[in-house]
């Protein structure tokens, strides 16, 4: 028979080893984290990488510019929104805050981000031919075009140095950028596009070289150098087009603004300039579905009571929205000329884009004048004067390609005092860009003070 | 021989004489027959009449015991001529004792009824102890629920076990429809960033305790927590804070539940079966019948008039595509079948159970386009256990646990969703459908779980004093859910159709041993083990659209198809030192700590350490205390537990996508922190528990205050420095504090009636610290996480709305105002008197979460037959915005309104009042003016229970009982929305809550009867 202290003696080794079976489990090995499925920082690092980094930069740029153009169409009165979003509610009625820019601040940032960062990650990448390569000179689109869309959004700009691991980040030290005008990302986005253009003239690919340029152009068009922006234009066919791109590959290349009309019906192009000139222009395809024969759905918008005029621009959920194209090249040489007092110069240009789609040609009333806005939409229908006719026309021919904000601000539309397609205005001043995200000011204290709420 | 709770028992220092002596009745030398006689009856409950299998019934002065039968026999042999005191025990009940005077040859027959007592301090625990312990031992509260506490009410799952009898417990019922998850929550909230649900085990095994796929159609998940029969269930432990939950270390900082299932006793078959019927049924929705006709358009989708709306009711017109029965809702019928046998021998027992069950939901689905019935919501469901024990020796015991369920759920497309029922019915004409409704329901959305558990626990007693525990085993759950619309759907008119297969396992491997000796007149008890637990989740997501034409579909039958997966393993464990001192068994000090290792922390972390120390001092043992006055335990806890961050956090990554039209591409995923770590909740305690009036009244009462440091906070990374999006770090702080206290009256106690009464109330306010330096997190649909602010004249002279105050309202400008997490943060108007536009300022209105939470039950029992039992429940302090409300009103639908309506339709918008436009005005109404407080209180439950007399019984029966259940009978709410408990997110692990037109709870009404045999 067992003693008890034989028994606890056994017992107590027993325990112990169990114990020690159980504390193992602090051994590292153990609690090694397995992530198949995410890539680490370093192994991007290597020439045959170069490609993906690339694609990543345009697969940025795309995940958000969708959003970017569904919200600038709503805050603009470009379309009307119809559907239950709070978001909506807001934007129609000309609100935007610090807090509603986060997701389109973040996405601009971003697509920014992993083209300035990737350059200079590329450049480093050994074996990897940087100068003359067509990789490169995609890599200095995407980084120009982000910054122009940057300035042309954004109330202000922020420039942050881009972490490392020796500047980890919110919790570590990071290179805070100072708030500054929207000039700063037009200004930042001119070297990074004429070399786009050399690379790509370099490596034989003209079709980056001409997106380059035509981004050239609206980047002086946005610094108010209508000279520059004229000859940077000049250059462009009328046919030409680069357009970020739309894919049903996967759900995150799917065009937004195609879920939200056909997909969904939150916003409508009823009592808008595009619903009121007809669907017949072929800029501005819609769909009328309160006609049952046209088989909608449903006939109104989400919100029960907007008549769904379903954009048909873009009718699948894989086609591009255009970022750079030559009828836009057409109308900043009109502009120019506008600006200039050249009204003939201006017409001309401005047939010259109607022709390409098919268009009758306009006839100005003899004057230059200056954009008066009205109920079509926020444009003025009838005025047949020069500014009257290039606001309408820049409207149509950019319809849904997040461009219209950018006019109203800078034009200093009459549409912003008030205005309103089916429901009104709340404040006295439209919102015309997107401020400094809450985001940023959280933890950037050099721009905490700019943020606000309406 | 012996059940669990002695086996847990023996090996401790403390064990009772009455253990003491049914563990050694191998032991005992019977004294010869001829002078010695027999002592037999039966232990029943006091409250219910059925029988306790496993009751402990001893003669401690002869160490003679033995263990009730699986009928509650029990027959004590060679007991010698004499007056002897027989005590019976059993967990959860009071220990009973009898003088029972044998006469040689004879037999003496002496009966028990026990009392449930779920505070007894004998009564043994073993969740958040090291080992078994004693409730005299423990410091920190712990509530118990035996199935005598539920036995007769209508409980359909472990949620409803909880709901309005566990104290300091939460149990939210998110949605009506059948086989929802709920939302259980103990001591409300005290993460941010992560989940403030319970850990749960089911026989010391770990199991998933989170919901499962999250449909994103019908807004609801299936909860594998409720795929356990309650029938199998013999008690329930739930422990609440980081004081009592430091052995479990990361992790645990929301409490642990933990279930244990019946087992086997000695003794021939015991078979129960109870057969359920009832129904699903649901009332008028939405306001009052009299502004409110046809429930939103639910009850009534033909409506053609009455004396209030002659014509029909212009806000809700016929719906062409109406139900036969004219209104989308119907009487659901549920049926449940269950089957159990316990029995075993002496050295080796078991309990094995089958249960069968369907179940309809409320919803009246029609037939589609060509005349075919359309799947019916509801659920199908079955569950097989089988326990088993052996003692190999007598100082080992063995348990094998195995547990097998199948849940097969059909959905209604229902919340915060274009295509749900609820959204386009309720909207009336302004809808998604052409007010053509039941296209909607063309759409199948489908879910099935597989939940496999199964374990071994290894006891070894080598000797008094000295006790090992080993629990190993396996939770396996197998999750499919299938999205379709068929080709010619309205909305994706080719068609589309979504499957997602995941499957999580999580192992357990748990081993405690205590060593117990007599140091210097003082009680030690040494306890030391370790855990590991992995957690191995894997899955695919398929989606395939637009069919070329109609038939059964599968993914590869559209024209563009995606997959997914995901994989991912997480370990943790760690090891736990604990010594407890007694002092003359009536002051116990415990010391212990808890040392971490987790996959998600930072390389640079390494371990985390958890100490806890608690008292208790059970001052009604001491000589000074009044004699008879009870029983009184005076105790205190501190403890610190933590939650892990997720698994991904700690490491800077990228992810893969796609661009460029199918072309490989990255983007940044996450930034990384070397140093991530986890949060850490510390927790005090401090109460008291006891009994009075020879036991006729129990009452517990406790203050815990919790401090969690380190918070996981997703701060926002640099925008503008381009790794966009939040990282974890350890900045925040957040304290919650409470006080729990119930108490349990036995009111009436006579042969003919007894009528038992308590009474539940338990408060959890929280309250943000610090966000490190972040000012305000959104959670979405305005629920915020706020840092304090300083108090400004504008937010300290706001006006409140219909008198219901906001935070900081009558602050002293410059004092800090903290807010609860989460907040609602919504524009309420300022100027409500004013005949003008209304004027808004945001306010933080109040918690997301109830603060308080109160229950009444009470059990009427009849002639220890017939018996009534009540549950109610209330819950408070908390907000909740309708989505229904505000959305109908936007699109000038919602009943209550019609009179704003009529007269900006007439015209008069200039004559109304700010309040009237803000409410009720859909060019200005906001939503924060249909965010309300959603104060409610229920009848969870009442069923009525009859014994049948056993005469009346063929003689192969036993018992028989038969009982007339209801469950979610009644609310009472002065909340305008569709249901103060409603959410349209169902059990999903978000912080934020709204009501968004999703299915109310429901109703359910059963007749059950019980055959023992």
């Amino acid at each position: 028979m067992r003693t008890n202290r034989t028994n606890r003696t056994r017992a107590l080794v027993l325990g112990a080893l169990v114990a020690a079976f159980a504390a193992t489990g602090c051994d590292e090995s153990i609690f090694e984290v397995k992530n198949p499925g995410r890539i680490l920082d370093d192994d991007l690092n290597t020439a045959r990488g170069v490609a993906s980094l690339v694609t990543g930069m345009s697969a940025d740029f795309s995940a958000s510019y969708d959003d970017l153009s569904f919200t600038t169409a709503r805050l603009s009165d470009e379309i009307v929104g119809s559907g239950s979003y709070f978001s909506t509610g807001r934007y129609r009625r000309g609100l935007f805050d610090s807090e509603d820019s986060n997701g389109f601040w973040a996405g601009v940032q971003r697509a920014r981000w992993v083209a300035e960062a990737g350059l200079i990650r590329m450049r480093e990448i050994e074996g990897y031919q940087f100068d003359g390569n067509a990789e490169t000179a995609r890599a200095f689109l995407f980084a120009g075009l982000a910054n122009r869309w940057f300035g042309e959004n954004f109330c202000q700009t922020v420039f942050s140095e881009p972490y490392s691991d020796e500047t980890p980040g919110p919790g570590g030290e990071t290179d805070t950028g100072d708030a500054m005008g929207r000039d700063a990302a037009f200004r930042r986005a001119i070297p990074l596009l004429e070399a786009a253009m050399r690379n790509a003239s370099s490596a034989g690919r003209s079709d980056i070289a001409m997106a380059a340029q035509g981004g050239l152009a609206q980047v002086y068009l946005g610094l108010g150098d209508m000279q520059n922006a004229a000859s940077s234009a000049a250059g462009v066919p009328t046919d030409f087009v680069f357009a970020a791109a739309y894919s049903s590959n996967s759900g995150r290349e799917t065009s937004q603004i195609w879920n939200e009309t056909h997909g969904r019906h939150e916003v409508s192009a009823w009592m808008t300039l595009a619903g009121t000139v007809g669907a017949g222009d072929p800029r501005t395809p819609w769909t009328d579905c309160s006609d049952p024969s046209n088989g909608c759905p449903s006939g109104n918008g989400a919100d029960g009571q907007t008549i769904h005029f379903r954009q048909e621009k873009y009718p699948t959920r894989d086609d591009d929205i255009p970022l750079v194209k030559g009828t836009e090249m057409r109308l900043i040489e009109a502009e120019a000329a506008l600006a200039a007092g050249d009204l003939a110069t201006a017409m001309a240009k401005v047939n010259e884009m109607r022709a390409h789609h098919g268009l009758d040609p306009l006839e100005s009333d003899g004057t230059i004048g200056s954009i008066t806005g009205g109920d079509g939409g926020g444009a003025n229908l009838t005025s047949m004067s020069g500014w009257d006719i290039l606001d309408r026309e820049r409207h149509l021919t950019l319809w849904l390609e997040g461009r219209r904000l950018w006019d109203l601000h800078r034009w200093d539309h009459p549409h912003l005092d008030g205005g309103g397609v089916v429901y009104e205005a709340t404040v006295a001043r439209r919102a015309s860009c997107m401020p400094i995200a809450l985001d940023e000011c959280q933890v950037n204290e050099k721009v905490s003070s700019l943020c606000f709420s309406v | 021989m012996s059940p669990d709770s002695i086996r847990r028992a023996v090996g401790r220092t403390a064990l009772t004489p009455l253990l003491a002596a049914v563990v050694m009745i191998g032991t005992v030398h019977a004294p010869l027959a001829a002078q010695t006689g027999t002592i037999t009856g039966t232990v029943r409950s006091a409250t219910n009449g059925q029988p306790i299998p496993g009751a402990q019934v001893a003669i401690p002065e002869l160490n003679v015991g033995i263990l009730a039968n699986n009928v509650g026999r029990y027959l004590l042999p060679n007991v010698p001529a004499g007056t002897h005191t027989v005590e019976v025990q059993y967990i959860g009940y009071s220990a009973v004792s009898a003088e029972v005077t044998v006469t040689v040859g004879q037999a003496a027959i002496q009966d028990f009824d026990l009392r449930s007592e779920a505070i007894s301090l004998e009564g043994v625990v073993v969740t958040g102890t090291a080992g078994a312990a004693r409730r005299r031992e423990i410091g920190n509260s712990i509530s118990q629920l035996n199935e005598d506490a539920f036995q007769s009410a209508p409980v359909a799952n472990v949620a409803d076990i909880l709901q309005g009898r566990a104290l300091g417990t939460q149990v939210l019922n998110n949605g009506g429809q059948v086989g929802a998850g709920s939302t259980i929550k103990l001591r409300g909230n005290n993460s941010v960033a992560f989940s403030n649900s319970p850990l749960v085990y089911v026989d010391g095994v770990r199991i998933r305790e989170r919901g499962l796929i999250h449909s994103d159609e019908a807004n609801q998940q299936t909860n594998p927590f409720d795929d356990i029969n309650p029938a199998d269930i013999e008690r329930v432990e739930v422990i609440k804070g980081a004081a009592a939950t430091t052995l479990y270390g990361t992790e645990a900082a929301g409490g642990v539940i933990q279930i244990f299932t019946k087992r086997g006793v000695a003794g021939a078959p015991a078979w129960t079966l109870t057969v359920d019927q009832g129904l699903n049924t649901l009332g008028h929705i939405g306001p009052a019948p009299d502004v409110n006709p046809t429930g939103l358009g639910m009850n009534n989708c033909s409506f053609t008039g009455d004396d209030n709306f002659p014509g029909g009711d212009s806000q809700f017109p016929s719906d062409p595509s109406c139900p036969a029965s004219g209104s989308w809702l119907k009487d659901g019928y549920l049926q449940s079948y269950n089957l159990s046998v316990r029995g075993g021998a002496e050295r080796m027992n078991y309990f094995m159970s089958a249960r069968w069950g369907a179940e309809e939901g409320v919803f009246d689905t029609g037939v589609d386009a060509n005349g075919v019935a359309r799947p019916t919501q509801g659920q199908e469901s079955w569950n097989l256990r089988g326990n088993f024990s052996f003692a190999p020796s007598e100082d080992i015991d063995v348990r094998f646990n195995t547990f097998y369920a199948h849940r097969d759920v059909t959905w209604v497309p229902d919340g915060n969703n274009a295509e749900g029922l609820l959204l386009n019915v309720f909207r009336g004409g302004s809808d998604y459908t052409n007010d053509e409704d039941g296209k909607l329901l063309d759409m199948d959305v489908t879910n099935i779980n597989d939940h496999f558990t199964s374990g071994v626990n290894i006891i070894w007693n080598p000797t008094d004093g000295m006790s090992h525990r080993l629990n190993t085993g396996i939770d396996w759950v197998r999750n499919e859910y299938f999205e379709e619309r068929p080709w010619g759907y309205f909305y994706v008119q080719n068609g589309d159709r979504e499957t997602d297969e995941s499957t999580f396992r999580k192992l357990t491997l748990d081993y405690a041993g205590s060593w117990a000796e007599e140091l210097f007149g003082v009680a030690s008890q040494f306890s030391f083990g370790g855990q590991l637990y992995n957690d191995f989740v894997t899955g695919t997501n398929g989606f395939g659209r637009d069919f070329a034409g109609p038939g059964a579909k599968i993914l590869d039958s559209g024209a563009i198809t995606e997959a997914f997966e995901r994989n991912s393993t997480v370990t943790s464990g760690g090891f736990f030192l604990q010594e407890q001192f007694g002092f003359a068994d009536r002051m116990f000090l415990t010391l212990g700590v808890r040392v971490d290792g987790h996959s998600a922390f930072g390389r640079d972390f390494g371990l985390e350490t958890y100490p806890k120390a608690s008292f208790s001092y059970v001052v009604s043992d001491e000589s000074f205390f009044p004699a008879g006055l009870g029983t009184l335990k005076l105790r205190g806890a501190f403890g610190e537990s933590g939650k892990a961050p997720g698994l991904f956090d700690a490491a800077r990554t990228w992810s893969s996508v796609a661009g460029d039209n199918g072309r490989p591409g990255v983007t940044p995923d996450n930034l990384g922190n070397p140093d991530l770590g986890p949060e850490r909740t510390r927790e005090w305690e401090i109460g008291f528990e006891g009994t009075t009036l020879n036991d006729r009244i129990a009452f517990e009462y406790q203050y815990f205050d919790q401090n969690t440091t380190d918070a996981l906070i997703r701060v926002t990374q640099l925008p503008s420095g381009g790794f966009v999006g939040t990282q974890l770090e350890n900045v925040g702080e957040v304290t919650n504090a409470g006080h729990e206290a119930f108490i349990n009256a036995t009111l009436v106690a006579t042969n003919s009636i007894g009528w038992d009464l308590g009474l539940r109330l338990s408060t959890a306010n929280s309250r943000v610290i610090d966000l490190g330096g972040l000012a305000s997190i959104n959670y979405g649909w305005r629920n915020y996480v706020r840092a304090p602010v300083e108090c400004t004249s504008e937010m300290s002279s706001g006006a409140s709305f219909d008198g219901n105050g906001f935070i900081g309202q009558g602050c002293s400008v410059g004092e800090m105002v903290y807010f609860p997490l989460p907040a609602f943060c919504h524009d309420r108007v300022q100027n409500p008197d004013e005949v003008a536009a209304p004027n808004y300022a945001e306010q933080c209105l109040g918690p997301t979460t109830p603060t308080h939470t109160y229950g009444i039950n009470t059990t009427v029992t009849l002639g220890q037959r017939l018996t009534f039992d009540v549950v109610g429940e209330g819950m408070g302090g908390h907000w909740l915005s309708s989505g229904t409300a505000y959305q109908n009103t936007r699109r000038s639908v919602w009943p209550l309104c019609r009179s704003t309506f009529d007269a900006i339709a007439a015209g008069q918008r200039d004559q109304l009042t700010a309040r009237e436009r803000a409410l009720c005005d859909p060019s200005v109404t906001r939503y924060g003016m249909w965010t309300q407080p959603a104060d409610f209180f229920k009848i969870r439950s009442a069923s009525m229970s009859y014994r049948v007399p056993e005469t009346w019984l063929p003689a192969d029966i036993r018992a028989a009982t038969v009982r007339l259940q209801g469950r979610n009978l009644f609310t009472f709410t002065d909340f305008e929305g569709v249901d103060p408990e409603a959410f349209e997110d169902g059990s999903a692990e978000v912080l934020f809550r709204q009501e968004y037109y999703n299915l109310p709870p429901i109703r359910s009404l059963l007749l059950s009867v019980q055959i023992d045999f």
